[in-house]
């Protein structure tokens, strides 16, 4: 546990440490915020899904930024064999990385609330509800992309090919709920429930579905699985 | 850690099949948490149980267009939402399909031939409002039978109309509904016939020929006269029987043409009363009425008389706005009307008051003067009595089913005034079938409906001061934090540096 704690606030110091958390905090708070106003005004409609429709779309590309370097650069500067000397286990070496790649999503998330506060001094009839689910919805998608960016980051020791991987998976999770109509009947409704963004809808209407956490939950599991398997492979290798 | 490669692999397509069998039993075995304000998602338990009856693939086509005006796009955004739920607890019974038919000519022509009708609205279209032929109801396939809700609008109650058309559409029988006509009455309830018939068999009946034991419900109303000894006995065999009665029924026959009353003398209100329905002989009217027309006589010009209609308000048309909340068969309603009501007496054991007058109230007797003006009818000055019940629900037994809703006016459920005359007294009467026919469940979903969440508003100076706050808030807040770290990095290294000097 202790183990774990060191990794993950050395890995958020790292963060902070560098333009590297503030250019993308800057760079997501701008995205959303443009988009947001955007939409907000002329809709005319007390709810935030101008906003949480807009945040899944900057993660595509945001996410996989920010998780490209916490394994590769351990591999690539050799750092990961003086890691594995030490009594560190892989486990807590890679959730600790994972969860430090989900605070600064969450942090990014956090940054959104002065459009909440907006919405509390604009709107009628509120639902808050709905709001927070929306917010939990995006968090439990940053958090599968994370999983997803931290599984690519450990398969390389190259950071931009770490990005391109993980922005091919995030992307293809992201866009299959978009394909449907070119699937074949009896695929659609097995891809319907691959897809991120179906169960993403479910849960940022305000209802909260354990078949939809048990969902996000699997995904982010099975990636964090597999970037401990790469580190197996990497020792029988 | 692993021991070898090849167990890596194993290993993996383990945990990779446990997740995929752990999705697939989730998806049976599953818990729904609705945190939305009037829990809009929840679905009632008789939506459930239709949406369980269902045993094979029902189709819903949803035709719309786009860039629809804001109202219209959250009803839009509503009705997917709501029927993702649908399909939610169907289990893949139910498929939904959704068609943009703005500028497909073949698309609008299969909307408008399943159901749906088209209408005009303004739409934003490259920055400005146009109006437009828009499309916005969806249709509903089940076997070889089809239903539509040809306009999806914001002010109707979403889960109610989908749940009674899949109702419709998947039950093997409808409940039978009767008009029972006593003696050679003519009953126009045209309006009654055509809403209750969306969902129930509806028939015309004579009474003197009694009443079928397939029937599920029958309506008595209007009654002038004493019933025959066939008709008594045929309602008292259907109601002992068990069979739901709904009766509309005064106890002083009024005209409003003429302005003329006089008391029914009828033995239908013994045998009402043998069931512990006391329907009064007297009038009841309330300051909160309705308004007639009646022409009054002005000088033109100062000479020349001439005739013109005027609205005046008539307490004999009590418009009802005091619900038994604890009733559901009126706890959602806001305001029902009656015409020359009588009062209706309920009892503790059996039968319980549904509405009552307001406060506003005077009960006439034995002496009916129908005048409109306070000079020739000095009642109308002394509406000041507390409210009468006008409406019952009884059961026949103390403890059993609700059996029998009376309302003590005859022309409630007729054309005259009653389901069709107005839009509130429709939805008693549908509220009133469904309860006596065990669906009280479908009534509360009758009430719900979208809520409008407008934005405040806001001029212009106020708009673009939120817009550019919204802009560059988020941005300073990170600027500042890094502004703050870059400044305590600072002071860190210079302490550093001065202390290793």
């Amino acid at each position: 546990m202790n183990n774990f704690k060191t990794i993950y606030l050395r890995e958020i110091k790292s963060y902070f440490n560098t333009p590297m958390a503030y250019i993308f905090l800057v760079v997501f708070a701008l995205v959303n915020s443009y988009f947001f106003t955007l939409w907000f005004f002329p809709s005319n409609q007390s709810d935030m899904r101008s906003l949480f429709s807009i945040v899944p779309l900057a993660y595509l590309f945001f996410i996989p930024a920010i998780s490209m370097s916490l394994i590769a650069r351990e591999i690539n500067s050799g750092t990961i064999e003086l890691v594995s000397t030490l009594p560190i286990k892989d486990v807590e070496f890679v959730v600790g990385k994972y969860l430090s790649s989900v605070t600064l999503i969450a942090i990014g998330l956090g940054l959104t609330l002065v459009h909440f506060f907006t919405l509390v001094n604009v709107g009628s009839n509120i639902d808050y509800g709905a709001v927070f689910c929306g917010y939990l919805g995006l968090l439990l998608v940053g958090s599968v992309y994370c999983a997803i960016g931290v599984f690519a980051s450990s398969i390389s020791d190259n950071q931009v090919v770490a990005f391109i991987v993980s922005v091919f998976v995030v992307l293809a999770f992201f866009l299959m709920d978009k394909m449907l109509i070119f699937m074949p009947q009896g695929l659609v409704g097995i891809m319907e429930y691959i897809s991120i963004d179906y169960h993403l809808s479910n849960i940022s209407r305000g209802v909260i579905d354990t078949r939809n956490i048990i969902y996000f939950g699997s995904l982010i599991g099975f990636f964090i699985f597999l970037s401990l398997r790469t580190f197996d492979l990497r020792r029988w290798s | 850690m692993v021991k070898d490669r090849k167990s890596i692999f194993v290993y993996t397509a383990i945990v990779f099949v446990s997740l995929i069998v752990l999705n697939i039993i989730s998806r049976d075995v599953f818990y729904r948490l609705d945190l939305t304000d009037n829990q809009q998602y929840s679905l009632s338990s008789s939506t459930k149980s239709v949406v369980k009856n269902i045993d094979d693939l029902l189709s819903i086509k949803l035709y719309f267009s786009e860039n629809l005006p804001p109202e219209e796009a959250n009803t839009k955004r509503y009705v997917q939402d709501l029927l993702e739920e649908y399909v939610a607890i169907s289990k893949g019974k139910i498929q939904i399909e959704y068609f943009s038919a703005d500028d497909d000519e073949k698309l609008q022509n299969e909307a408008v031939s399943a159901g749906i009708q088209p209408y005009q609205s303004q739409i934003l279209e490259n920055d400005k409002m146009e109006i437009r032929i828009v499309f916005m109801g969806l249709s509903m396939l089940y076997n070889d039978k089809k239903e539509a809700i040809p306009i999806l609008s914001r002010n109707i109650s979403l889960e109610y109309e989908l749940t009674k058309r899949l109702k419709k559409l998947t039950s093997q029988g409808k409940s039978k509904i009767v008009l029972a006509k006593v003696g050679q009455q003519e009953l126009g309830v045209q309006n009654l016939t055509q809403i209750l018939s969306e969902v129930h068999e509806v028939n015309q009946v004579n009474l003197a020929d009694g009443i079928n034991e397939n029937v599920d419900l029958a309506f008595v109303m209007d009654v002038a006269d004493s019933l025959s000894v066939e008709e008594m006995s045929a309602l008292a065999i259907f109601v002992e029987g068990g069979g739901k009665l709904v009766v509309g029924q005064g106890r002083i026959n009024a005209s409003i043409s003429s302005f003329q009353a006089e008391p029914i003398r009828s033995n239908l209100f013994d045998l009402l009363g043998s069931w512990g329905i006391n329907i009064q002989e007297n009038m009841v009217l309330d300051r909160k009425c309705g308004a007639v027309t009646v022409p009054q006589q002005q000088m033109f010009g100062g000479f020349i008389p001439v005739t013109v209609n005027k609205q005046v308000n008539y307490p004999f048309l009590p418009i009802v706005e005091s619900f038994d909340k604890d009733q559901p068969v009126v706890s959602d309603l806001e305001q029902i009307i009656l015409l020359y009501p009588s009062e209706v007496v309920e009892n503790d054991s059996t039968t319980f008051s549904l509405f009552s007058s307001s406060d506003n109230t005077a009960v006439m007797k034995e002496f009916y003067n129908l005048h409109f003006d306070p000079e020739s009818n000095p009642i109308l000055n002394q509406l000041s009595e507390e409210g009468r019940s006008l409406a019952t629900v009884s059961t026949i037994s103390a403890g059993g089913d609700p059996q029998i809703i009376t309302v003590g006016s005859s022309k409630f459920f007729t054309d005259d005034l009653g389901a069709g005359g107005a839009n509130a007294n429709g939805a008693f009467v549908l509220n009133a079938v469904d309860y006596l026919l065990g669906d009280s469940e479908l009534i509360a979903l009758r009430s719900r409906s979208v809520t409008s969440r407008p934005l405040l508003e806001l001029d212009k100076s106020e708009k673009a001061w939120w817009k550019w706050m919204n802009m560059l808030l988020p941005m300073m807040l990170v600027i500042l934090l890094a502004v703050y770290k870059y400044r305590s990095e600072s002071r860190r290294s210079t302490n550093l540096q001065d202390r290793f000097e």
